[in-house]
C-alpha cells in the first residue's frame, strides 16, 4: 500500500509559503505561479487569512522570551566501553570517551541537528551510520576528512524498529571485518530508538582506503559478510553505498583513508 | 565593508514579524490543531531568531529556518502534553478498520499520537512530508539528512504505523493531500 509523497507533481506548503512571503526570485515565482491551482490558492488564502489571527507584535515579550529561554540539551545514549579488532585505545581515552558520551551535549553538537539549522551541515553518504572520532579525549562528529592510522571512532546506528545490528568495515581491497558482534554472536542487540551509539571505540588500523562501515540490521553475521564481500566484489565501493540506499535494512557511511603517500602526486 | 550588527533591531523584529508570523502561525494551528499553542510556536520561533541572530541573517530563506525551529518546537509541545501516551492506547483499542473517511480525518490526533513514539528526526520528516507535502529533498535540507535517509525515516514510521493502528492510519494519511487538511 503506497501513500501519497509529493514527488514534486504538485507545490509543496513550503514552496508556496516562501511564495507568500516574497522569497523566491521573480523567475521562481512566475513558475510557481503557473503551478497554483483551486488546492494550491485555498492554502495561500489561509495563510493569508492568518495574518489577522497571529497577535500583535511585541518585542518587549519576544526579547524577553530570547533572554530566558533555556532549552534541554538532547538525551544521549550510554555505551560502554569493550575491546574487539583491533582494540588498541588506551584505557584512560576509553574512559575519557565514555564520559563525553555520557555528558549531555548542547543542542545542534549531534551529527544530524534537526533542532538547529545552523549547526554543521554533514551528510553521511548512503544512510544514517553515524561516525564519530576521538579528538582530545572527546568523540565529535566525523565531518567527512580523512582518516589514518591510530585515530580512534565511535559509531551510532539506528535502532528504530531493529533489535539487532551487525557493522562491518569493509576496506578498498574488499577484505570484510566484522566489528560488532564480538566473537562468534551473530548479531550485536540494540536498545532503545533513533540513533544509538555501540559500545567502545574503535582503533584504525592501516586499511586501504576507502573504507566503508555498513551496519546491517536483523541480519546474522555470516549472511551480512558474505552480502557484503558479493557487493563489494561486483560493484566496489560505491556499490555497497547504493545498496545501502536501496535496502532498509542497510546503512553505511565511507570514510577516505590517510596513506603514507598521500598527498603526493602521480607522474 | 559595513558589516550587519549581530542583533536585531526592534524595526527589522517587526518586519520579519509582519512577514512571517501569520505563516508560522497557520502552519503551527494546522499540526497542532490549537490557537494557542501556536500562538507560543510563534513566540518561540521569533525569540530563537533573536537568540541565533547571526546564523539567521546568513539564511537565504529565512523561512525554512524558520520552519525547521517551529517543527521542532510544535513537536516538543505535543511530547509535553500530558496524558498523551495513555490516550493513544486507549484509542488503539478502540480502531476499527474501514472506518469513514470523515471519522479518520477527525481524528486526526492520532497520528499526532503516533508520532510522539518516533524519534526526533523521524517526527520531523513526517511532519515535512505529510503536513508540508515537502519533496524528499526538499524535506532532506530541512532536517539536515540524506534524501535515503529520510525515505527509510518515513517507511519505517509508516510500518510501525500500519502495525499499530492498520487501515486508519494509512486513511488518514492519504487525506493528508486534501484540501480540507490544509483549511483551519
Amino acid at each position: 500500500m503506497n501513500l501519497p509523497v509529493n514527488e514534486g507533481q504538485h507545490p509543496s506548503r513550503l514552496e508556496l509559503d516562501r511564495l507568500h512571503t516574497g522569497e523566491l526570485t521573480d523567475a521562481e515565482a512566475e513558475a510557481l505561479r503557473a503551478r497554483v491551482g483551486d488546492r494550491e490558492q485555498a492554502h495561500l488564502d489561509a495563510v493569508e487569512a492568518a495574518r489577522g489571527q497571529v497577535r500583535p507584535f511585541d518585542a518587549a515579550a519576544i526579547r524577553a522570551r530570547a533572554s530566558s529561554s533555556v532549552e534541554a540539551p538532547p538525551a544521549t545514549p550510554e555505551p560502554a566501553n569493550r575491546p574487539i579488532w583491533i582494540w588498541v585505545a588506551p584505557v584512560l581515552l576509553a574512559a575519557a570517551v565514555l564520559v563525553a558520551f555520557l555528558m549531555p551535549r548542547p543542542e545542534g553538537t549531534g551529527v544530524h541537528a534537526p533542532q538547529d539549522p545552523s549547526a554543521p551541515d554533514i551528510r553521511f553518504r548512503g544512510g544514517d551510520v553515524q561516525l564519530f572520532i576521538a579528538d582530545r579525549g572527546t568523540l565529535i562528529p566525523w565531518e567527512g576528512e580523512a582518516l589514518g592510522e591510530g585515530d580512534v571512532v565511535g559509531f551510532r546506528v539506528d535502532a528504530t524498529d531493529h533489535d539487532q545490528v551487525v557493522l562491518l568495515s569493509i576496506d578498498g581491497e574488499g577484505h570484510v571485518s566484522v566489528l560488532w558482534p564480538e566473537g562468534d554472536a551473530l548479531y550485536e542487540p540494540l536498545r532503545g530508538e533513533g540513533q544509538v551509539p555501540l559500545p567502545g571505540t574503535l582503533t584504525l588500523d592501516d586499511a586501504p582506503g576507502p573504507e566503508t562501515f555498513l551496519a546491517v540490521y536483523d541480519t546474522p553475521a555470516p549472511d551480512a559478510v558474505a552480502r557484503a564481500r558479493h557487493v563489494h566484489a561486483r560493484e566496489g565501493g560505491e556499490g555497497l553505498l547504493r545498496w545501502a540506499d536501496a535496502e532498509d535494512l542497510v546503512d553505511a557511511v565511507q570514510v577516505e583513508r590517510l596513506t603514507d603517500d598521500a598527498g603526493t602526486l602521480d607522474p | 565593508m559595513n558589516e550587519a550588527p549581530l542583533d536585531l533591531s526592534d524595526a527589522e523584529l517587526a518586519d520579519l514579524y509582519d512577514r512571517y508570523a501569520h505563516v508560522i502561525f497557520h502552519r503551527a494551528r494546522r499540526i497542532l490543531r490549537n490557537d494557542e499553542d501556536a500562538h507560543d510556536v510563534v513566540q518561540e520561533t521569533f525569540a530563537r531568531v533573536i537568540r541565533n541572530a547571526e546564523t539567521f541573517r546568513k539564511q537565504s530563506s529565512p523561512l525554512t529556518w524558520m520552519y525547521a525551529i517551529a517543527t521542532n518546537y510544535s513537536l516538543n509541545q505535543l511530547r509535553n502534553r500530558k496524558g498523551r501516551k495513555q490516550k493513544l492506547e486507549d484509542r488503539g483499542q478502540e480502531l476499527v478498520p474501514h472506518q469513514g473517511v470523515a471519522e479518520a480525518f477527525e481524528d486526526h490526533q492520532r497520528l499526532l499520537d503516533l508520532l510522539e513514539g518516533a524519534d526526533d528526526e523521524t517526527r520531523a520528516c513526517v511532519v515535512h512530508t505529510y503536513f508540508d507535502e515537502c519533496t524528499r529533498q526538499e524535506t532532506a535540507e530541512l532536517v539536515g539528512l540524506s534524501v535515503p535517509t529520510v525515505r527509510k525515516r518515513v517507511n519505517t514510521f509508516l510500518e510501525r504505523a500500519r502495525r499499530e493502528l492498520g487501515a486508519a492510519l494509512v486513511l488518514l494519511l492519504a487525506l493528508s493531500s486534501l484540501p480540507l487538511w490544509s483549511a483551519s
